[in-house]
Formats: structure tokens, C-alpha cells, sequence
């Protein structure tokens, strides 16, 4: 032979240098990669959390309005007052019925995604959901004030194919409706579907892909009818993704602030009760007990799906 | 006997009509009740395809398919009394061993103890008492392939599919799940269809096969039949490796003009001088029962079973090949 490899080839500087230190040490590497952002939850996010937690033990002095570094249960128990609790059931309810509206819209967008979209098609479904968020939110929820107000497109559309009737009887049931879609909560909902629906079809569609064809037909095979497999097979195995889903539109809803001032009724909830208080009102110890509220609901309703076994497939 | 399935002229086509896809073209086949039915083929030959033709996982795009003489053309796959193996088992991953099996009876409101009773005796059909609390994922390759097999069980199918079920096991265990299943067969007297790549799993366990090539049948009959007497070049060479004989070589080893198929384990190997066949060995693959040696014969090159024990020669060896006359079969499938 004219030129002879060697066994061991020779080292080519610095590259080399760190992959033979994270060969010899395979701990290493991980290391580095994950101080900076263990440090950026430990200490920002974590901390901050904690801080929170820290200032809703606190109370505010009637007279003073200074916030007394004493620990105490007072400002928790005005949360129970009635015009709070009102917020926190408000926005309870909103962001139950904002995750179901939502599961039910996501979900056959998901299942046609996961089960039938294919090469193109499944390009024009990414895009279809993800181009709504490469828009600025304030100016989608503004959009949606002029879609849903008096004299917006909807009510106009109604009036000229003659469904006016309806939409007045819709707007007429108290609870929901209100002046025009853009005063009514009805309208506030509308809006937050809108805005949160990515959220919940993308998780939706990735518990769905992970469905095997297979299981769909096995269920048929042994006998089971649509609905039955649907039920006892699709369900709980896209019941992680669903959970997820409904994690991100729940708590997204119980926090923004913005949507119920710009759409819907004034009353209040508690993303803008929080924001009111530590702003203008400067009550910091109550606004961290209204953050902390969300914070215990989605931690019962994690704690109930996984009683009910939500997490069983994961 | 009646027939248990029966394929009358069926083609299922995919993709344009200008140009198929024919993953199965034309097939006629009749299984009889009670018989283990082996679909045989490389991957790709339409086998697959005909056994969801049979559960009704696929439609046909032409022909009929008869399921103890009923036109199914318009009945779901649930409304078939015909149960499937899967070939990843499709195990529910979020049910137990038990709620998997009773899972046929659950869906047609079969109340729950009557279904845990009867998951329980499945169990013990497939030698899996006691497991019915585990979940899919604690059990091995094996012990879900039983799961599987008394799943598709439990609602008394009258034909059983079998989707390559054994594909995934290690050998030692294919053979002790080959054993088993044929047992179970005989013992419940349903009606096996089953589907391998494998010849030596087909010819071992069915009571007559079709092998599949390109979307047709190329040929039916009895595992003894097809071996003996394979139709066409394709079957030769695809069940046992068969030597496949151009018309010329057939002449020159003494048969007629046509294209003919001689087993390897049918061809002597002997000493070169004074015999009418001779030949280079060009190849010797090891078997551990014996040697297969690739001869250079004529321009052909023919493969013969050397029994363990004989000497083997050197590869460049000249040796000679005699025959039993008898064994040169006459393929009548080929021009």
C-alpha cells in the first residue's frame, strides 16, 4: 500500500477537543445545555411565581393604602366577597365554555388533519392554523368588534337574507345576550374561540396522529359501531391531546385581560380585575390572590383528569 | 362442504383509473369451512389486500365476495362475524388485558361479568391465566400475540384472519406459535385465514394455500401439491427454492422442451468422472442441517442440498448431479 491510513486519526483542534471532553463525560453536555434555561425557570419564572405567592399572604391598610408585610388570611377572604367571587364564577364559566366550544370546533378540524390530510393538504391545514397567529391579537380582536357590531357585517348579512328574527331572539336571552354581538358575553365568547382555536386543534391533531390506524379498525373488526369506537377508543387515546388543548384555552381565557374590555359587556374578569388592582386601584396583595385563583383551578381540574384516568395513554 | 369465503372475479384497484394500482386483479378463490387457508406471496403480491377484502377494511372496485354465501359488497366490517389478528396486534393501550379481550362482547352490551367470565376463559385458551390486570405494555411480544388471538376469539368469529400474526416473534417461538395455533384450529374447527411471506409457515400449517404474485393467484391447492408440482417459474423459485429449468436445460437433463422445476434436495452430488452431469461449484452456503452448493451446469447455475455429514467440495471443484427422473417436474403454468 502507497499511503497507509492510520488507526487513530489525529486531532483537528478545538472541535475535536469538546467532543472527545463530552465523549469522556456524557454528563457534561447535558450540563451545559441546561443551566441557562434551568436557570431562567428557577430563578425568574419560579421566583416571580413565588413573589406572587408571597404578596397574596400580605393585606393593604384601609386607611394608608400601604401594603402591610405581615402574613395573613384577609386578603384571601375577600375574594369571597360578592362582587369578587362574581368575577371569579364569571370567568370560571366563560373559560369552561370557551375549552368546550373550542374541543368541539378542534376536534373534526383535528381528526381530518390526523386521519385524512395528506402531502398538500396537510401543508394547507398547518398554514390554515398557524396563519392566524402570525397576525398581531389586538388587531384580530379589534376586527371582531367590527364583524360583531350593530351595524357589522353579521347583522347586516342576517338582515338581508331575512334571519334577523333570530339573531334578535339569540340576543334577547338574558345571560348571554346584550345590546348588539359585540356588547353581549355571547359576542366576548365568540371572540375567545376564535383566538384560542389553535391552541387546542394543534395538540388535538398530534394525540390524534399517534392513534394507529390499526386500533380504529380492530375496534370495527370486533364489532364496534362508529360511535362506540369513538367513545371507547378515540376518545381516551386522544384524551392527552384534548387535556393539553383545553389546559392552554382554559388558563389563556381565566388570564387575558383584554378581549372583555374591548368585546362584550364591562363586567369584569379576573385577568382585568388583576390588572385594575395592581394599576390603578394598587392593591397588589389582592391582585396576587385573584392570580393565584387560576392557578388552584387548573391545579383540581389536572388533579381530577388524571383521577379519571385522562393520562393513561400518554 | 360449504364455502366459508368465496372471491369471484375480485380487483381492488387503487389510485386514477387511467393507471391503477392492481393490488389484487381478478382473483377467484373458494375456502372451505373449517380449513386452515394460507395466503401466501412476497410483500406487495395483493395478499394483505385480499384479507381486508374479507374483514371489510377494503372494498372491492370489481367482483364478489361471499362470506358463507352472503354477498358482502354492503356490510361494515362490524356487522362481519368475521374477526381479525392484527399484525402489530393493535392492542388498546389504555384497556387491561382483560377489557382487551372482552372488548368484542363489551361493544354488544354484553353485561360485565358475563365478558370478564368469558375474557378469563380465553385467557386460558391461549395459556394466559392470571394476566387479565396487565396492560399491553407489560407483557412481551408473545404474550400479546395471545392477547390478540383471544380477542379476535371471544365473539366466536366463523372465519378467523391472521395478518402475518407471527411475524414479529423470534424464531424458537414462531415454531412453539405455529404448533399452537394449528391445534387451536383443529380444536375449534373455525375456518384460518392466514397470511405469511413465509413459506416454510405456510407449507407447515395450512390445509391448502394460493400463492400470490403482482395482484393474482399464480397457484392453488394443497401445500404437498404446490410443492410438488409448482405451475409456474414464480411458484418454483418462490416455494422452496426450487431450481427452475429453462427448455434447454431441461432437454439436456434429459426431459422435453419445456420449462421445468427440479428441487434442490432431489440433486446428488457425486464424484465427476463417468456421469452425464457435471459441473464448477461456484458457491457453498452453510445450513447447519446440511450445505447448499451452487453448481455452474451448461451455462445455468443449479443448486443442490448437501446432507450434513458428506464432504464438502472446494469451491472451482468439478463434481457431478444425478437425479431421480422422476423428480424433473414439467411446469405446465409456463409456455
Amino acid at each position: 500500500m502507497t499511503s497507509p491510513t492510520p488507526a487513530i486519526l489525529p486531532e483537528r483542534g478545538l472541535a475535536d477537543r469538546l467532543t472527545a471532553l463530552f465523549w469522556r463525560h456524557p454528563r457534561l453536555l447535558l450540563a451545559v445545555l441546561l443551566t441557562p434555561p434551568l436557570l431562567w425557570l428557577g430563578v425568574v419564572y419560579l421566583g416571580s411565581l413565588f413573589a406572587l405567592l408571597l404578596q397574596s399572604f400580605y393585606s393593604i391598610d384601609e386607611f394608608s393604602g400601604v401594603v402591610k408585610e405581615e402574613f395573613t388570611l384577609k386578603t384571601y377572604a375577600e375574594l369571597f366577597r360578592a362582587q369578587n367571587l362574581d368575577i371569579i364564577i364569571r370567568t370560571l364559566v366563560m373559560s369552561a365554555a370557551v375549552t368546550i366550544g373550542c374541543a368541539l370546533i378542534a376536534f373534526p378540524i383535528a381528526y381530518y388533519a390526523a386521519r385524512f390530510a395528506r402531502g398538500k393538504w396537510k401543508a394547507v391545514f398547518y398554514l390554515g392554523v398557524m396563519l392566524p397567529l402570525w397576525s398581531s391579537y389586538l388587531v384580530k380582536v379589534y376586527a371582531w368588534k367590527l364583524i360583531l357590531a350593530k351595524e357589522g357585517i353579521i347583522t347586516w348579512a342576517a338582515e338581508g337574507v331575512g334571519l334577523s328574527m333570530i339573531l334578535n331572539a339569540i340576543l334577547a336571552i338574558p345571560g348571554i345576550g346584550g345590546n348588539s354581538l359585540s356588547t353581549s358575553p355571547l359576542g366576548t365568547f365568540i371572540v375567545f374561540v376564535y383566538v384560542w382555536l389553535p391552541y387546542m386543534i394543534l395538540p388535538m391533531q398530534a394525540a390524534l396522529e399517534r392513534v394507529p390506524t390499526s386500533m380504529l379498525e380492530a375496534s370495527a373488526d370486533l364489532g364496534a359501531s362508529r360511535a362506540q369506537t369513538f367513545r371507547t377508543v378515540i376518545l381516551p387515546l386522544a384524551m392527552p391531546g384534548v387535556i393539553a388543548g383545553s389546559i392552554f384555552t382554559f388558563s389563556l381565557t381565566m388570564g387575558d385581560y383584554i378581549i372583555p374590555q374591548i368585546v362584550g359587556t364591562s363586567a369584569r374578569f379576573i385577568g382585568l380585575a388583576v390588572y385594575q388592582l395592581q394599576g390603578t386601584a394598587g392593591n397588589i396583595p389582592l391582585a396576587a390572590a385573584f392570580a393565584v385563583v387560576p392557578i388552584v383551578i387548573m391545579l383540581i381540574y389536572l388533579t381530577i383528569a388524571k383521577r379519571k384516568g385522562a393520562f393513561d395513554a400518554l | 362442504m360449504t364455502a366459508a369465503v368465496e372471491f369471484l372475479n375480485v380487483s381492488r384497484h387503487f389510485g386514477p383509473a387511467s393507471a391503477p394500482v392492481k393490488a389484487v386483479d381478478g382473483v377467484d378463490l373458494t375456502i372451505a369451512e373449517g380449513s386452515f387457508f394460507a395466503m401466501l406471496g412476497p410483500s406487495g403480491s395483493g395478499k394483505t389486500t385480499c384479507l381486508r377484502l374479507i374483514s371489510g377494511f377494503e372494498k372491492p372496485t370489481g367482483g364478489t365476495i361471499r362470506i358463507f354465501g352472503q354477498d358482502v359488497g354492503d356490510i361494515p366490517p362490524n356487522r362481519r362475524n368475521v374477526n381479525t389478528v392484527f399484525q402489530d396486534y393493535a392492542l388498546f393501550p389504555h384497556m387491561n388485558v382483560r377489557d382487551n379481550v372482552g372488548y368484542g362482547l363489551m361493544v354488544k352490551g354484553v353485561d360485565r361479568r358475563t365478558r370478564d367470565a368469558r375474557a378469563e376463559e380465553m385467557l386460558a385458551l391461549v395459556k394466559l391465566e392470571g394476566y387479565g390486570d396487565r396492560k399491553p405494555a407489560q407483557l412481551s411480544g408473545g404474550q400479546r400475540q395471545r392477547v390478540a388471538l383471544a380477542r379476535a376469539l371471544v365473539n366466536e368469529p366463523k372465519v378467523l384472519l391472521l395478518d402475518e400474526p407471527l411475524g414479529a416473534l423470534d424464531l424458537k417461538l414462531r415454531e412453539a406459535m405455529q404448533d399452537e395455533l394449528k391445534a387451536l384450529q383443529s380444536r375449534l374447527g373455525i375456518t384460518f385465514v392466514f397470511v405469511t411471506h413465509d413459506q416454510g409457515e405456510a407449507l407447515s400449517m395450512a390445509d391448502s394455500l394460493a400463492v400470490f404474485n403482482e395482484g393474482r393467484i399464480a397457484q392453488i391447492g394443497t401445500p404437498a401439491a404446490v410443492y410438488a408440482h409448482p405451475r409456474t417459474r414464480f411458484v418454483a423459485d418462490f416455494v422452496g427454492s426450487s431450481n427452475v429449468l429453462p427448455p434447454e436445460v431441461t432437454r439436456a437433463f434429459g426431459g422435453p422442451m419445456k420449462w421445468a422445476s427440479l428441487r434442490p434436495e432431489m440433486l446428488r452430488v457425486t464424484a465427476a468422472d463417468g456421469v452425464a452431469l457435471a459441473g464448477t461449484v461456484t458457491g457453498i452456503r452453510y445450513l447447519g442441517a446440511g450445505s447448499r452448493l451452487s453448481v455452474a451446469l451448461n451455462g445455468t447455475e443449479v443448486a443442490a442440498l448437501l446432507p450434513a455429514g458428506q464432504p464438502v467440495p472446494e469451491p472451482g471443484a468439478t463434481v457431478g448431479l444425478a437425479f431421480d427422473p422422476a423428480a424433473l417436474h414439467v411446469m405446465e403454468g409456463e409456455g
